[in-house]
């Protein structure tokens, strides 16, 4: 047998080997309760996370999403069920070596500086010291904090800074999973975009993320799964087939007004009326156009275009997801 | 034990300025009283004029309230156990750091007084009494800091003062009634036989609230290789060793969880 069907065969074996721990996250019937059993925040929750998949955990406040979290990172005793990290309990050291975290709320040494913030934690997590202040510098730059703020005492840092700083200490260790509760909380458009970019680019990197974020549309942009935290269970939602939402999309389609063709409200009425669902707030240089698909929302463009009209804005009002998110809340 | 947590034990401590302002006093109120008693005293310059070794306790006060108490109440403390940390190495960690800088700033005020002393009378230079007493400050801090760390770890903040306040008010209590109980009994005298052996239990109560809440060893002893010191040795080893296993176990029993329950 050649050598290299031999070490396929001993690698399948391996993977099939009910001795091999389980990659990824693996979470069975996971129940956590407080106040003396009185209030359940997990009820059973299970769920798996493949490596390299990236899952958005959506729902009401209180469902038990900070829970499951603070469960996954091992802060909290669950009553009953079981999370496995690369088949590791999440209380084990080695499988701390794994996770990044970054808490809704994260609370600093008011009177480190970020600079100090980023060694203390690089050295925490047990990272080569001759290493140290490269690998900061270049995560403090990654999460785009300005360089100036470094050498400041975390004190002075606004909201945004801080969050920034936080998202930077996450990724000090060099995870395998990343844990996000809330990334872009408390930023300003420009951090949104940055925390955006950087899942983007981590998802290309292979990292494994679980994101707990209200910002629906960014979910949507980053994971690859949603899954609905709703009375501490976990229901997974499938944006592409979930038939409890209906297959329209409201797209709002802005021209300038009054161009050298002088075209008008009615004329887009009369241009697209056989392609739309609906069309609403009707205006000259704006509408709204309720439509099946993306694809139909090009033909319209181009069609528009076609016509004269001097489209300077298509964008969709109400995602997939936030169009279920708020008929599965209701 | 934990460089980077024993390092930023003492920066915390520096970037204080009412810690910092109030070890600057301990330093100088001695050094001030002396010199008083220097300047109204004719003998004062033939002896060495060095505070007990009890003021250690006010150094390790200072230096180990609410040391972990505190990041538990902020929230720091979660974030360091998402790093490949124990519970064990971190109180260590946390105990190894109030104790050794608190034992450095205690010898340190000690060797200021004694090379005042010793200015005036060279002879006081080598002095036994010196060497002892910078040794028992140093068992002290190391002792009273395990104590420290172990309420710290109870309560959240700097509670811990408020704790150990409350247990010198009890132990002062008791050794009030344990005073009271060995003097006339009066009318009492008649309950006499009831009454000593209840003393007796007071005394040993308050002994060992002192042992417990302030172990420290005599050095004297020790020197003159006295192996009845042995079981005084053992105790301290004991304390020292109960007082950091409990403080790991209870914060084992804690939950570091950013979630609102």
């Amino acid at each position: 047998m050649p050598e290299t069907e031999a070490l396929q065969e001993s690698t399948d074996l391996l993977t099939l080997s009910p001795l091999a721990p389980v990659q990824g996250i693996v979470v069975t019937d996971l129940v956590k309760t407080y106040k003396g059993g009185k209030k359940r925040a997990l009820n059973g929750l299970s769920l798996s996370v493949a490596p390299g998949e990236a899952v958005g955990l959506v729902g009401p406040n209180g469902a038990g999403k900070t829970t499951f979290l603070s469960c996954l990172m091992g802060f909290l005793r669950y009553d009953s069920g079981n999370i496995e990290i690369d088949g590791l309990p999440p209380d084990c050291l080695e499988a701390r070596r794994l996770v990044g975290y970054l808490p809704e709320r994260l609370t600093f040494d008011r009177w480190m500086t970020g600079r100090d913030y980023m060694h203390y934690h690089h050295e925490l997590a047990g990272m080569p010291e001759s290493v140290r202040k490269y690998e900061c510098e270049e995560l403090l730059r990654r999460v785009e904090l300005d360089a100036a703020a470094w050498g400041q005492a975390v004190k002075k840092y606004s909201r945004g800074m801080l969050q920034r700083l936080g998202f930077a200490q996450a990724l000090l260790s060099k995870p395998k999973y990343l844990l996000l509760d809330e990334p872009a909380s408390g930023m300003d458009p420009g951090g949104v975009l940055v925390v955006r970019n950087l899942l983007k680019e981590l998802r290309k990197e292979g990292l494994t993320i679980i994101l707990n974020s209200h910002q629906l549309d960014q979910i949507e942009k980053v994971c690859d799964r949603v899954i609905m935290i709703e009375a501490g269970a976990a229901k997974p939602i499938d944006t592409a087939s979930d038939s409890a939402v209906d297959t329209t999309f409201d797209f709002c389609i802005k021209w300038l007004n009054g161009s050298h063709d002088g075209h008008r409200a009615e004329d887009l009425g009369a241009l697209v009326q056989r392609h739309v669902i609906a069309i609403k707030d009707l205006n000259d240089g704006q509408a709204i156009l309720t439509l099946h698909s993306d694809r139909e929302a090009a033909t319209i463009l181009k069609m528009m275009v076609q016509s004269g009209f001097e489209v300077h804005n298509l964008s969709l009002l109400e995602t997939r997801l936030e169009k279920l998110f708020a008929k599965k809340s209701s | 034990m934990n460089k980077a947590i024993c390092a930023t034990t003492w920066r915390e401590f520096k970037a204080n300025k009412v810690r910092c302002s109030i070890l600057t006093l301990l330093f100088l109120l001695p050094v001030a009283f002396y010199t008083l008693v220097r300047l109204n005293w004719d003998n004062a310059y033939e002896v060495d004029m060095i505070s007990p070794p009890i003021i250690a306790l006010a150094y390790t006060l200072l230096w180990s309230v609410g040391v972990i108490g505190r990041e538990v109440q902020n929230g720091t403390i979660g974030l360091v156990f998402t790093r490949p940390i124990t519970i064990a190495n971190y109180v260590v960690s946390k105990w190894f750091a109030v104790s050794f800088a608190a034992a450095i700033c205690s010898v340190q005020a000690g060797v200021i007084e004694h090379l005042i002393s010793s200015f005036y009378n060279p002879s006081l230079l080598f002095s036994l009494e010196f060497f002892s007493n910078c040794c028992e400050r140093v068992f002290i801090c190391f002792g009273f800091a395990a104590v420290m760390v172990m309420l710290s770890s109870l309560v959240s903040g700097m509670k811990d003062i408020a704790v150990l306040a409350g247990f010198a008010l009890l132990w002062g209590i008791t050794n009030m009634i344990g005073g009271m109980l060995r003097s006339d009994l009066g009318i009492f005298n008649q309950y006499a036989n009831v009454i000593y052996p209840l003393a007796g239990l007071v005394d040993l109560y308050n002994k060992m609230m002192m042992q417990a809440f302030f172990p420290s060893l005599s050095i004297e002893p020790m020197l003159d290789l006295n192996f009845l010191y042995l079981p005084a040795i053992l105790n301290y080893g004991a304390l020292v060793t109960a007082c950091l296993a409990s403080s790991i176990f209870l914060l084992n029993r804690k939950e570091f969880s950013y979630a609102a329950d």
